[in-house]
């Protein structure tokens, strides 16, 4: 049952975003998706709209992909557009039932939200399929380092992100193992009440934790035996490079926002 | 004689746990000659795997001592020094990779010790191709066999440029097919590179070519000697709860049912040999 | 009690550009106390073939018969095919989860529903039959036991459940030769009380010594059944198999024309006493 899960999403490919800096990546998100929630504008939107475009365009991925993304997500979205749509009191009423109003301005609004969500969705996505896990914790671990000076733990952070990603599609299969040895054994983790199913449960954790603390140890053992001593001395394989790309990259980013923000103010539609 | 381990007289005890009382290993001696390939055989629970732990300072003895390469394993500051020289692979394949794409995998010990990025990419090349395992550089270790992860885990102890290279039951979870692509490899290293290769194992057909067999039994060493005086002796292998191979067995029954056949043959095609000279 | 296997199909992922058939049309039948092995490289399809044999898989084409009772998604159906048909997985002792052997043992008879009483009269004839002393581990913690001995209670566990079937996966995997050699003898054992036996093993010489039929298993189909004599015989060496060193041993004695050993000698006793007819009077 696990085995339809695909983690850490990544779309291989040979594009300027995938050979940008992963920590140009994440910043450059990072800042898309504030001003994201700063714009209040119509020209704003549509810039923002063309940024996310021209990165999908840059990035060669599938915009299929993109869209799968969404799929887990309707359910919220939903609920999002409802909420603006009938908890906006102001504006010209359309249409009104019972208590239930709905005006112009809330559906608006409404609209607004829902397209900010998907490209907020669709940006993130595109960070993920285009960033190996593993060099998205060499990103953030980079980042984080000036944070080292104050005892921030940055490289334990990574390395931990580092052993969970490689260990999450073993657990995953280990879990279905242990679930249907149970089940051979007369177990039933889908009948009764949730009382029931919670207690039946209990069996699964119980060896799953038991496994996964055997696991740690082991791969302790064997980190030690290959000369791991925490992060510093440590050198990469392939340190991150800053290029061309990378610059070219930020400008374009530092436009498109100062264009997002201008608009806020400069009202041209 | 060139000497690259040598423990000396070393008993462990794991005292954290009180439980255990008896010791782990009690008074062991053995010497790993420079180049060769030995073998520690023993049942489970033989401290066989106790005593690999002591081969690259994972554990210290409690009494006696361990000299790798010169380097007493006591000594704190070279500890470091003694894991470069003294590499491990161990039994279970998923358990000892750390990194989601196999040559970061091989890279890790590496980036650990501080080598500079281009020489790493030059040796983690070169180790992967050294196993056979280059194609799969760029691969997820998840999706790969049993037989491959062990493979992908000696290139990364290949690519530290290692003396000696223990294995601890590697084989042990892997099927026909896995067991010999990683003895060949191990054989390979030995040959070809001269890396000294110490394979701790219960399967009898891995030490058949092994320089020297060490026999392990409730944590004392036993018995050792060439494949071929060892397992002469049948009784007392199957006493301590392991086996010879087949070819032996059989050539040692003929030989107590008078046959006039000698009982160090270690190969089905020596005993066919044999017999064929007898008619 | 009988397995009857027909047609049967299962793909993994169908639909999908990640779609593959694991199982391609196999058509098998077991009896009542046979001992049938399933061999095959990794990736052959053996383990989804077993895991559909008690439902734990769904087949995706064709039918699984075990004594009457079809494997569909059918609840009722499913729990009396899981009575009936035991099956143990490799390395079963990471599967312990209890704190005494005794009520890891008792966790499948409780599952059935089965009282008290009896669940305490299966649980200790179970650890019993694997070999193991119930007074002395039934109230210790499965976790203070050795390895071997930890296999052991898992395999306890299924047996507990009373199936008439049992299905082991390589059940001797990691094991030293002497805790080989026990867990063989104790599923002899159980074999003796009239249970079927289905073993999944890479163990060519082990098979060949123990089962009465073997299914071989290549890419998904079933390439070959018949007694290890017939698997392991001389002119199915195409099957490219590791074949057990004594039918090595016996194929090249009579390749040299001086020898006439039989097909199908695979215990070293045996073979002794044949080597020592066809020597005859010279020794």
């Amino acid at each position: 049952m696990f085995k339809d899960v695909t983690f850490g999403q990544y779309y291989p490919s040979d594009s300027v975003v995938h050979r940008m800096d992963p920590r140009f990546k994440l910043v450059i998100a990072f800042a898309f998706i504030i001003v994201l929630f700063m714009i209040n504008s119509f020209a704003g939107y549509i810039t923002a709209g063309l940024f996310v475009f021209v990165c999908v365009a840059a990035a060669k991925v599938p915009v299929k992909l993109l869209f799968k993304n969404i799929k887990p997500l309707w359910f919220i979205l939903l609920f999002m557009f409802v909420i603006n749509v009938f908890f906006t009191r102001s504006g010209n009423v359309l249409f009104s039932f019972w208590i239930l109003k709905i005006t112009d301005e809330g559906l608006i609004k409404a609209v607004l939200m829902l397209i900010r969500i998907v490209m907020l969705i669709f940006f993130t996505g595109l960070l993920t399929l285009t960033t190996t896990p593993i060099s998205l914790t060499v990103g953030i671990e980079s980042l984080l380092s000036p944070l080292k000076k104050i005892k921030f733990p940055a490289h334990e952070l990574a390395m931990m992100m580092t052993i969970a990603l490689r260990f999450i599609p073993t657990l995953m299969e280990e879990t279905d193992k242990i679930m249907k040895a149970q089940m051979a054994r007369g177990a039933s983790f889908d009948t009764g009440n949730l009382y029931q199913k919670a207690k039946s449960m209990i069996p699964l954790l119980i060896t799953l934790f038991v496994s996964a603390f055997r696991r740690a140890d082991e791969l302790a053992l064997a980190m030690t035996a290959r000369c791991y001593n925490g992060g510093e001395g440590r050198t990469r394989m392939n340190p991150l490079k800053v290029s061309g790309v990378d610059y070219a990259g930020a400008v374009m980013t530092v436009l498109f926002i100062a264009a997002m923000i201008m608009f806020n103010y400069v009202h041209v539609i | 004689m060139d000497n690259i381990i040598e423990v000396k007289n070393v008993t462990y005890r794991y005292e954290e746990d009180s439980k255990i009382q008896e010791a782990a290993l009690d008074g062991v001696s053995l010497e790993v000659e420079r180049g060769s390939f030995v073998a520690v055989i023993g049942h489970n629970g033989s401290g066989k795997s106790t005593l690999a732990k002591h081969l690259n300072a994972l554990f210290l003895p409690s009494e006696g001592t361990v000299i790798v390469d010169g380097i007493d394993t006591h000594n704190e500051e070279a500890v470091w020094q003694i894991r470069r020289t003294a590499g491990m692979v161990f039994q279970n394949p998923d358990n000892q990779m750390v990194a989601t794409v196999v040559e970061e995998d091989v890279a890790f010990g590496l980036e650990n010790i501080g080598v500079p990025s281009p020489e790493i990419r030059k040796r983690v090349d070169e180790a992967l191709e050294t196993v056979g395992m280059t194609k799969y550089a760029k691969s997820s270790p998840y999706h790969l066999s049993g037989g491959q992860k062990q493979r992908i885990s000696i290139a990364g102890v290949l690519a530290m440029q290692p003396k000696v290279i223990i294995f601890d039951e590697v084989t042990a979870m892997l099927d026909p097919v896995g067991r010999t692509g990683i003895i060949e490899t191990a054989k390979k290293l030995n040959k070809e590179l001269g890396i000294t290769i110490i394979n701790i194992t219960h399967y009898m057909e891995e030490s058949i070519d092994a320089d020297m067999i060490y026999v392990m039994n409730d944590g004392k060493c036993v018995a050792h000697g060439k494949p071929r005086e060892l397992f002469q002796r049948v009784e007392f292998l199957t006493e301590l709860g392991l086996t010879v191979p087949i070819a032996t067995q059989l050539a040692y029954s003929l030989n107590k049912a008078g046959v006039d056949i000698p009982c160090n043959l270690l190969t089905i095609d020596e005993l066919a040999e044999a017999l064929c000279r007898l008619k | 009690m009988s397995i009857k296997v027909e047609n049967l199909s299962y793909v993994y992922m169908q639909g999908t550009p990640f779609e593959t058939v694991a199982v391609d049309n196999v058509s098998f039948e077991i009896n009542q106390g046979e001992f049938v092995a399933v061999i095959g490289h990794t990736g052959s399809g053996k383990s989804t073939l077993i895991q559909q044999l008690n439902g734990l898989l769904i087949p995706t084409s064709g039918r699984v018969e075990v004594d009457g009772y079809e494997i569909s998604t059918s609840k009722k159906d499913l729990k009396e095919i899981r009575s009936k048909v035991g099956l143990v997985f490799q390395y079963p002792e990471y599967q312990l989860f209890e704190e005494t052997v005794a009520k890891d043992v008792a966790f499948g008879p409780k599952n059935q529903g089965v009282s008290e009483e009896e669940t305490n009269i299966r649980v200790k004839e179970a650890i019993t039959d694997m070999g193991l002393d119930y007074d002395e581990v039934a109230e210790m913690s499965p976790f203070e036991l050795s390895g071997g001995q930890k296999r052991r209670v898992a395999i306890a566990g299924v047996l507990a459940m009373n199936p008439d079937i049992i299905v082991f996966d390589e059940p001797t995997a990691g094991l030293d030769p002497r805790g080989r050699e026990l867990l063989f003898e104790c599923i002899e054992e159980v074999r003796k009380k009239g249970k079927t036996i289905i073993l999944v093993s890479h163990s060519m010489d082990d098979v060949a010594r123990l089962a009465d039929r073997i299914l071989v298993m290549s890419e998904g189909k079933l390439i070959f059944q018949g007694t290890p004599a017939e698997v392991f015989s001389e002119q199915n060496v195409k099957l490219e198999l590791n074949a057990p060193q004594l039918a090595l041993l016996a194929r090249k004695l009579n390749k040299t024309g001086k020898f006439n050993i039989p097909n199908g000698v695979f215990d070293v006793e045996g073979m002794k006493n044949v080597i020592l007819k066809e020597l005859g009077g010279k020794n």
